[in-house]
């Protein structure tokens, strides 16, 4: 089961229209991007945050787990943005030198290191929104609804269903395997996925072999036709997130007179 | 005295944030400004819709491949799930660009890769969103088109089967680490020394944790590659008619 999985199916958003929260999420998260104002970014987290918690009833400590994994990418890239390599004295806070080099933070680079810190977190905090309330299924749908290719659509309908096909056979294997010291060892661990890969592989097989065996003998054409749950709009919510989205609009206005 | 203890902290700080376990490079979500961002979905667009038209000509023909694909898919996904331990005692997460190129050819690869990132992003919060666009290129674009291309050159050049493998998919590894620098650097030049200086400052710190992981990948797939040539011969036949014409694997393992 992935982390991720464990929430969505049962928080308590689910049965307003998909719609309505993707665009809102997507719609924040431009926002964030777009204005360069680490107070605005903030406000985006908090409401993100707060929708969450109280609205999806999702954990506060979920959502704090969930944030600290693209955390190890966000330091070191940052840092390197931050850190400005020369050989001349730029306009440095603070710098060390090495072989000639001077290495330091300086004004400007420390600004845009800062912003892309809070502008990344804010986005984050919004993708968060949208996968912890949206189930794949869902934004399929909405995917659909934007009209993306059918054979796009189709094709994720059987990635997904197939990922849970294959994701417990796969960690059963790999946990037999280290119980075994199967992973111990580079040499050793790269046989043992060559094991589980080829067993998986051949297991992969002959499950899209019978699928084509069980849709064709029930008149398979080359479409897989899903019927859709109706969803309907609801209007406090639309108001609701289009307030909010308003709010920080004018929040971001407001601050950078 | 002052710097050297200056410099002491950033080596330990680099060396305590070089995280356990290195996925592939994907740039997460809101780093790039959205400028770039927009940029980079434009690049991948046409390639992508090429991709999508040449593999639904395919599947219109054969709606075996469909499934295929799809199975192909889910696992590429589940693969990147897993952790092998890489040459420097940290542990990797395999891609499967190298060798999803091999086995079905770049453009039905850049659509696959394009579907597993957006996975990736949705379930495992990996990668983005506003970046899709840029790691598609990276990956599933420049990864996969180098990859397919090496292994091509190598196998024409005559070299073996095994070795061929290896250098596409490492080398494929490789490239889309050196893209999402270049594009990392792009969106945030250096002071002094612009894009060029910053992306030797990017390509350093992530060399860490991607050389390595070009390298496991590069072994692992082939190790992997030798396994379906000797275990999977007929499914890799079936596999022929994404290339027609071609056949898969060397005689070297059989």
């Amino acid at each position: 089961m992935l982390y991720i999985e464990q929430f969505v199916y049962s928080n308590k958003l689910r049965h307003t229209h998909p719609l309505e929260r993707v665009i809102f999420a997507l719609v924040t998260m431009i926002m964030a991007l777009i204005i360069k104002d680490w107070q605005v970014h903030l406000l985006i987290i908090f409401s993100m945050v707060i929708l969450l918690v109280y609205k999806a009833k999702i954990k506060a400590s979920v959502i704090l787990k969930l944030m600290l994994i693209p955390l190890g990418f966000l330091i070191i890239g940052v840092l390197t943005i931050a850190f400005q390599i020369s050989s001349a004295d730029l306009n440095y806070l603070f710098y060390f030198n090495i072989f000639n080099l001077n290495i330091g933070i300086t004004v400007s680079s420390l600004q845009t290191a800062f912003n892309t810190l809070t502008v990344s977190l804010s986005a984050v905090s919004c993708l968060y929104f949208m996968t912890l309330t949206t189930p794949m299924v869902e934004i399929i749908y909405v995917l659909q609804k934007l009209k993306v290719p059918d054979s796009i659509i189709e094709l994720m309908t059987l990635i997904y269903r197939f990922i849970f096909v294959f994701i417990n056979t796969a960690f059963n294997i790999y946990y037999a395997q280290q119980a075994r010291y199967g992973h111990s060892t580079f040499k050793k661990s790269l046989n043992s996925f060559a094991i589980l890969f080829g067993n998986l592989w051949g297991k992969a097989f002959f499950k899209s072999k019978n699928l084509l065996q069980s849709l064709e003998s029930r008149g398979f054409e080359g479409n897989i036709k899903v019927l859709n749950p109706e969803y309907s709009f609801s209007k406090n919510n639309i108001i609701s997130f289009v307030l909010l989205d308003l709010l920080i609009f004018f929040t971001a206005l407001f601050l950078s007179r | 005295m002052f710097n050297k203890k200056l410099y002491s902290i950033w080596a330990l700080l680099i060396l305590f944030l070089v995280p356990e376990s290195a996925f592939a490079m994907h740039i997460m979500e809101g780093f790039l400004p959205y400028k770039w961002a927009a940029f980079w979905a434009l690049i991948s667009l046409p390639v992508v819709v090429y991709g999508v038209v040449s593999i639904s000509k395919k599947m219109k023909e054969n709606p075996e491949l469909k499934l295929l694909l799809g199975v192909a898919g889910a696992f590429a996904f589940v693969l990147s799930a897993l952790k092998i331990p890489s040459v420097t005692g940290s542990s990797s997460h395999p891609t499967g660009v190298g060798l999803g190129a091999i086995l079905f050819g770049p453009a039905a690869m850049s659509v696959l890769g394009m579907i597993v990132l957006l996975f990736q992003a949705i379930l495992l919060a990996h990668g983005g969103i506003t970046t899709l666009g840029a790691n598609v290129f990276s990956m599933a674009i420049v990864g996969t088109f180098v990859a397919y291309g090496t292994y091509k050159f190598a196998k024409k050049a005559g070299i073996s089967n095994g070795i061929a493998v290896f250098l596409a998919a490492a080398f494929g590894n490789l490239m889309t680490y050196v893209t999402t620098s270049f594009q990392l650097a792009l969106a945030f030049p250096a002071e002094v020394g612009g894009v060029m200086a910053s992306a030797v400052k990017f390509l350093t710190i992530f060399a860490v944790t991607q050389i390595p992981l070009a390298i496991s990948e590069g072994l692992l797939t082939v190790v992997i590659f030798n396994f379906l040539s000797k275990y999977s011969s007929q499914e890799l036949i079936t596999l022929n008619i994404f290339k027609k014409g071609e056949v898969l694997g060397d005689d070297n393992h059989a």
